[in-house]
């Protein structure tokens, strides 16, 4: 029996509830940055087989942009912030940034600017995180990524849980607001370790059997 | 069209006009193994190199054991042992070598292609390594292995091995 089976609505709730945090203050940062308004929808928290990741993404093969950035400390996993190539190039442009042509040819400057995006969005993310749940917990630097949307999620599952059948994403969409269609996604994808921590943190341990 | 989609760890072996399609190949490896002769095929979608002897509830994520199974399975609709062609694709290292990936796609490489070694099965093409994702489409009646990956200009390139 793993973890996973006693994972009940009350824990799910937990995670989304966190993820809701996290995400929000993620937004806060970046709406700051921006100057401009941002939202975010109510997270989804989804525990699903490795083998069936590729189900819930609507087009698996759509090429999206962004950066992964491990965490360390107490917990461990790595949170994904990922956007729509489209989404990318205006969010750079807001930034006072020249617009790049191709994401799939970066040069330095833009590369370390999606980065330093990823880098704010789950600092801010990882920072509530800490608070919420007590603990110790710190942000890596980020790896930049440009690829297919199903690809990125399952290769970072794979780096995070060493090869778990089970994987637990707390997902959030984000707009910017103002006219200007922008959107993306911060996605937390935690190991079976730090999922155990968090749940005994806030109280909801799960017990041995 | 018989398409089948085939998830991270699993593997399927089928006959004829089947078409078997894996998505999000990362530094995972796709395996694609044929039988000529009585058109029977099978893929499985290699996760890590070794399963190191272990009973594990998902065999299918293992180069070792995994491989194992898609044989069984082609055995088990009347594919033979001998004359084999296999195809690989996948092997990535889409975050470069940090450390904490360890080169896993480079080792599922070598997993890959010794147990198909020691199966006398011959590698007749791949597309491995590299830092993007693949996904793959692999026709058991012509033997064609469609590959998909982002290349220049944010667009997907389609090519076949």
């Amino acid at each position: 029996m793993s973890i996973y089976d006693h994972i009940d609505q009350m824990r799910l709730d937990a995670l989304k509830e966190m993820g809701n945090i996290g995400a929000g203050n993620a937004a806060t940062s970046i709406s700051m940055m921006l100057d401009k308004k941002v939202d975010i929808n109510v997270p989804d928290v989804k525990l699903i087989p490795l083998s069936k990741l590729w189900e819930i993404f609507e087009d698996p093969e759509e090429v999206v942009s962004g950066a992964m950035i491990g965490v360390g400390g107490d917990l461990s996993g790595a949170i994904l912030f990922l956007m729509h190539s489209e989404s990318i190039k205006k969010l750079l442009e807001l930034m006072m940034l020249p617009r790049p042509e191709d994401l799939t040819q970066l040069d330095e400057i833009t590369r370390s600017a999606i980065g330093e995006l990823g880098n704010i969005m789950c600092s801010s993310y990882v920072v509530s995180l800490s608070n919420f749940t007590g603990m110790n917990i710190h942000s890596l630097p980020p790896n930049v990524v440009v690829d297919m949307i199903a690809a990125i999620v399952s290769e970072v599952s794979l780096i995070t849980t060493e090869g778990d059948d089970y994987i637990i994403l707390i997902e959030t969409n984000m707009k910017v607001e103002d006219n200007i269609d922008i959107s993306g996604y911060i996605i937390y994808i935690p190991d079976q370790e730090s999922i155990m921590r968090i749940f005994k943190q806030i109280g909801l341990e799960i017990k041995d059997e | 069209m018989n398409k089948k989609i085939i998830g991270i760890g699993e593997y399927a072996a089928s006959s004829g006009d089947a078409i078997l399609v894996t998505l999000g190949l990362g530094s995972c490896v796709g395996v694609c193994i044929r039988d000529k002769k009585n058109m029977i095929g099978g893929m499985v979608h290699v996760m890590l190199p070794d399963s190191g002897g272990k009973e594990n509830a998902k065999p299918g994520k293992y180069a070792d054991t995994g491989l194992m199974l898609v044989l069984d399975e082609m055995k088990k609709i009347g594919s033979s042992s001998f004359n084999l062609e296999a195809k690989i694709a996948g092997g990535a290292a889409m975050f470069g070598n940090s450390s904490k990936t360890m080169d896993i796609g480079q080792r599922n490489i070598e997993a890959v292609k010794n147990m198909l070694k020691k199966n006398n099965i011959k590698i007749i093409s791949e597309d491995v390594g590299g830092n993007r994702a693949r996904s793959i489409e692999y026709s058991i009646s012509s033997g064609e292995l469609m590959i998909k990956k982002v290349g220049g200009g944010e667009k997907v390139e389609l090519f076949k091995i």
